[in-house]
């Protein structure tokens, strides 16, 4: 007995439909041709190079940032460079945003890149960070000017101490550091001389333990100076560590010593006490 | 408290002895009367006899093959009533209930009609024996030996895209978001040939061009939590390829395809002005004499590749041999030998020249030679209950020019003995153990060795034929010694100089209900775990592509808490619906990550995966018109973050319809997952989502089929992982003959 079957018609109707609907999302959909090589604007710019580099140098890379958000700063991929003396241009990959500058972070050979640690500059007009917007349209952006100095990242002294925490000190810490900064530095600070381009030059940041033991013992290498001021500075959580109010965030009072280059480790005793911030 | 212990001993000898009893007295192998069930198995419109339809004597242990005139014989028959279960792929299941076995039944005559679609198959890769797939605990999907071969001209993983929740990057296997990208390191997914692992013993990954597709009867992937009984590499789902018998009758299969890579539609990615092409050729001959089965394959895959250093060349041959005792036991054997010669492009250099590798890398290649041989044994005991043994040897040898890494052999050797035992009609135990020794020697992380022993126990009981009540659990043991020889690379003072052991008991209740005949729901709630694999604890100080890779010894394994609801609804013969909730909430999870320019293997403290899947399956006026839908919408997240995870999308959808008109067939599919939002290596990216388009035309005439088709119809520029373009647009054409 051959059993036929009855197509009900909704089915067909139902199929019919749903075919068109799913041809069109097929067409709408792949109608672009997905990653886009000029996906990434370029930005292009000069780095102006003060001192020598440092001979465990891996590179200088950059990174667009914000300046309340560093660690979220995308460190560029390959950088082309050309040379001309103490200045090189550059040419990164971009992305889409505003950022308030292009910072530059120095590389220590065989170790991870660490951003705070190792800044060494940003571009910057008048002491100023220059914003760079870029756009969808912008396939490659005005020429920048990012200052770098090597001078802090020059590390051929020593020095070694113990740091006293007084008082109780507060969970919300984001970043706990100690700062090693020439004294002309800091006399320009307290005068409220200090902008964020000089900041980001010329103060080595080491950071410490966020929960600090009472009396924590250090040991660095640093920047050979005569004077050379070391002092604990601090940001709370939602804080930029980096703003030159930073300066409000300082434990006072500073201790100063002389570090000699390829010379024993200076020693110095510092004292921090929460609450009594300059 | 002597007494105590006395009758406890007694009690427990008394145990064991009802075992034994149980086990080697049951009907069947004493005294009691004996019948036989035999008969023919036709196909109802063609009238033919069906050779290999599988007949099982439910409630038993007892089962046979048709013939080539498809008829079959089972002796030993404890006297009594059961039900018959008539299955073959491609054919629609029959039960024949309440079949009288006494010393005069009749024979069956039994006519299969053809199912386009299987509604409810019989499966073996969820409780680790056959049951009908309505009838477990978890969400199980079928796809066929002809399915998986027209879906996969080249990679037979790429067939797998076509199921719901599964997503392949590359090498690695991801179910409902378990794994991320890791070159198939430490997968989740435990994927299997006939029941024996094929993970590799340092990386705990899957070589997967030594499997044929040409050799495959059927593959099931079991979504979902399997660690109840498959341990640990089973956390995220179960792919399990069960390779075909040797044919009754003499068959010679051939398979030739040729293509080519079409340029990218971005201009700018142009890197090669040769004809890109690619080519594939399989042959399979088997052959059956008397009881003893054998089938040998050969394959071979060539390709310049799509992208810059991607060309590869690879050899497979495998061998396969039954041998039918008259007692009705089994001898399996099965031995694999593949060569892979490819070049290596681990990461793009920028996204402007997205189709050249990193400077550092070009040139570099990796060659890559595994042997695998498993042998099973398999034999009824009685009605009731049957063991199986198992023993597996893979050697791995992986030789990458990429950093200073040279080969590094890796030897896994494996065995199981597992047994079933039906009581009663409705209840089955599966019990058993696995073992596995693992022998790595390596200059990447040293000579290491690892000892694996997991006993498992998970018991069935239907009730009344609408409840299906599944209780288990397994436990694992896992011994890595602390090593006598670090590798060269390696900075010893970092390593932790200790045994690691991992332990876990994973338990599972499953639940299975049918309301009405057509509707299926089921309920289970599961404890997996999976342990670090050798590589993810070991492997340090290598730089690959500018990052340095770094051990973690110290890495704890990772465990997880699964919960599913779902439901099947048969709606017509050739139309069924599917759906899943799910949760999956995972402490500890192994990930990788980068810090700084260091990756390493890190426990992620909390991870949750929750989401819902839907499948439609069905075929349409008169079996002409195929219509397949998979959507799957997850959220794998960290759960302190609220991130996702690196390398998961959180909605994948697949569509694929065919047409069918005589002798000709057209395919189409599209797959849709929307965009990642993170990977591993640092660097800027941009992430779009995948929308692939493939279609595919078949003609078949007497035993040749033609085909031709294009995958990445619209040439849609995609990475579903770090720096790393997906298959642009490409050609086929293809025969396959059958003798």
């Amino acid at each position: 007995m051959r059993v036929s079957i009855k197509r009900p018609q909704r089915w067909q109707i139902f199929f019919i439909g749903f075919m068109i609907a799913l041809l069109s999302v097929v067409i709408h959909g792949c109608n672009d041709h997905g990653l886009d090589p000029n996906f990434f604007p370029k930005v292009t710019g000069r780095l102006v190079i003060d001192g020598a580099q440092p001979l465990k140098t891996d590179e200088i890379t950059l990174a667009l940032g914000l300046s309340t958000d560093f660690l979220r700063a995308v460190p560029s991929g390959d950088l082309s460079l050309t040379a001309e003396s103490d200045t090189v241009i550059f040419q990164m990959e971009g992305v889409i945003g505003r950022f308030d500058a292009i910072f530059a972070i120095w590389k220590e050979l065989g170790t991870p890149l660490s951003i705070i640690e190792n800044m060494v500059g940003a571009s910057c007009i008048d002491g100023a960070l220059t914003p760079i917007e870029i756009t969808k349209d912008s396939k490659q952006t005005d020429t920048v000017q990012v200052n770098v100095s090597l001078r802090k990242v020059n590390r051929r002294a020593k020095v070694r101490g113990t740091i006293t925490f007084n008082n109780d000190w507060p969970d919300d810490i984001d970043n706990l550091a100690l700062i090693f900064t020439p004294v002309s530095v800091l006399f320009n600070a307290s005068g409220g001389g200090l902008n964020v381009c000089t900041l980001l030059q010329k103060m080595d940041i080491r950071l410490l333990p966020k929960k600090p033991t009472a009396k924590l013992d250090f040991f660095y290498h640093v920047a050979p100076g005569d004077s050379i001021t070391a002092l604990v500075a601090y940001n709370k959580v939602g804080q930029s560590l980096f703003q030159p109010s930073i300066i409000s965030e300082l434990t006072f009072p500073p201790t100063f010593f002389r570090a000699v280059a390829d010379s024993a480790a200076a020693k110095t005793q510092i004292t921090a006490n929460w609450g009594q911030t300059k | 408290m002597k007494i105590y212990t006395s009758k406890s001993n007694f009690f427990l000898k008394q145990t064991f002895c009802l075992l034994v009893f149980l086990i080697f007295n049951t009907p069947g192998t004493g005294q009691s009367a004996h019948g036989e069930i035999s008969g023919k198995i036709t196909d109802a419109q063609t009238g033919e006899a069906l050779p290999g339809v599988n007949i099982s004597v439910l409630g038993t242990v007892l089962g046979a093959s048709t013939n080539l005139d498809g008829e079959f014989s089972i002796m030993r028959v404890p006297y009594g009533i059961y039900d018959i279960r008539i299955s073959m792929i491609g054919y629609r299941k029959v039960t024949v209930e309440r079949v009288n076995i006494s010393h005069d039944t009749a024979p069956l005559d039994i006519k299969l009609m053809e199912a386009p679609i299987d509604i409810d198959p019989v499966v073996v890769s969820v409780s680790k024996w056959a049951q009908e797939a309505n009838n477990t605990a978890s969400a199980v999907e079928v796809m066929t030996g002809k399915e998986i071969m027209k879906r996969s001209p080249i990679r037979i993983e790429d067939a797998l895209e076509a199921a719901a929740g599964v997503q392949i990057f590359q090498e690695n296997v991801n179910i409902r978001g378990s794994d991320g990208f890791t070159l198939g390191i430490g997968s989740r997914v435990l994927v299997m040939m006939d029941g024996v692992p094929l993970m590799t013993s340092d990386l705990g990954s899957v070589n997967w061009f030594m499997v044929s597709p040409f050799d495959l009867q059927r593959t099931e992937i079991v979504r979902g939590a399997g660690s109840a009984i498959y341990g640990s590499s089973a956390m995220g789902g179960v792919v399990n390829f069960i390779t075909r018998d040797p044919g009754l009758e003499s068959k010679t299969y051939v398979r030739s395809v040729v293509g080519f890579h079409d340029k990218f539609a971005q201009k700018e990615w142009d890197w090669s002005k040769k004809t890109l092409d690619y080519n594939r050729l399989d042959f399979v001959h088997s052959k059956q004499i008397d009881n003893l089965g054998m089938r040998i394959s050969w394959s071979r895959s060539y390709s310049k590749g799509y992208q810059e250093n991607f060309s590869h060349e690879r050899y497979n041959l495998s061998y396969k041999f039954n041998y039918l005792f008259p007692d009705k036991s089994r001898l399996s054997f099965f031995g694999n030998y593949m060569d892979d010669n490819s070049d290596l492009f681990v990461l793009w250099d920028n996204q402007e020249n997205a189709s050249r590798v990193i400077s550092t890398e070009r040139g570099k290649r990796q060659e890559r030679y595994g042997l695998t041989l498993f042998t099973k044994y398999s034999r009824p005991l009685s009605a009731k209950a049957a063991i199986e043994l198992r023993a597996y040897a893979n050697q791995f040898l992986l030789g990458i020019q990429a950093g200073d890494l040279d080969f590094s052999p890796a030897l896994g050797l494996g065995g199981s003995l597992q047994g079933t035992y039906m009581p009663f009609e409705h209840a089955s135990f599966i019990w058993g153990s696995d073992f596995k020794y693992d022998n790595t020697n390596s200059q990447v992380y040293g000579k290491r060795k690892a000892w694996q022993a997991a006993p498992y126990l998970q018991a069935e009981w239907n009730i009344r034929k609408k409840f299906n009540l599944t209780l288990g659990g397994r436990y694992d043991y896992y011994k890595i010694p602390k090593a006598d020889t670090l590798s060269l690379a390696t900075d010893s003072t970092r390593f932790v100089a200790k045994d690691r052991i991992f332990e876990h008991f994973s338990p599972k209740l499953g639940l299975n209900y049918h309301p009405f005949e057509s509707t299926t729901l089921r309920a289970s709630v599961s404890n997996g775990f999976k342990f670090p694999v050798i590589f993810q604890l070991f492997f340090d100080n290598q730089e690959i592509t500018n990052i340095t890779f770094v051990a973690n010894d110290t890495l704890k394994s990772e465990t997880a808490w699964s919960y599913e609801f779902g439901f099947k609804q048969t709606i017509t013969p050739t139309w069924y619906v599917e759906g899943a909730m799910f949760y999956s909430e995972i402490t500890d999870m192994i990930e990788p990550g980068v810090i700084g320019v260091n990756a390493t293997f890190f426990n992620t403290r909390r991870v949750a995966i929750p989401g819902v899947e839907f499948v439609s399956n069905s075929r349409w006026f008169d079996n002409s018109l195929g219509l397949k839908v998979n959507l799957t919408y997850l959220n794998p997240h960290n759960v302190d973050t609220g991130k996702l995870l690196l390398h998961r999308q959180k909605f994948m959808a697949f569509v694929g319809a065919s047409y069918k008109f005589k002798s000709f067939e057209f395919q189409v599919d599209y797959k849709y997952a929307s965009r990642q939002k993170g990977y591993l290596f640092p660097g800027r990216h941009q992430f779009v989502p995948q929308k692939v388009a493939d279609a595919r035309f078949f003609f078949r005439w007497y035993e040749y089929t033609l085909m031709a088709g294009v995958n990445n119809l619209f040439n849609y520029a995609y990475t579903l992982r770090d720096k790393f373009l997906e298959e642009n647009r490409n050609f086929y054409i293809g025969w396959t003959a059958e003798f």
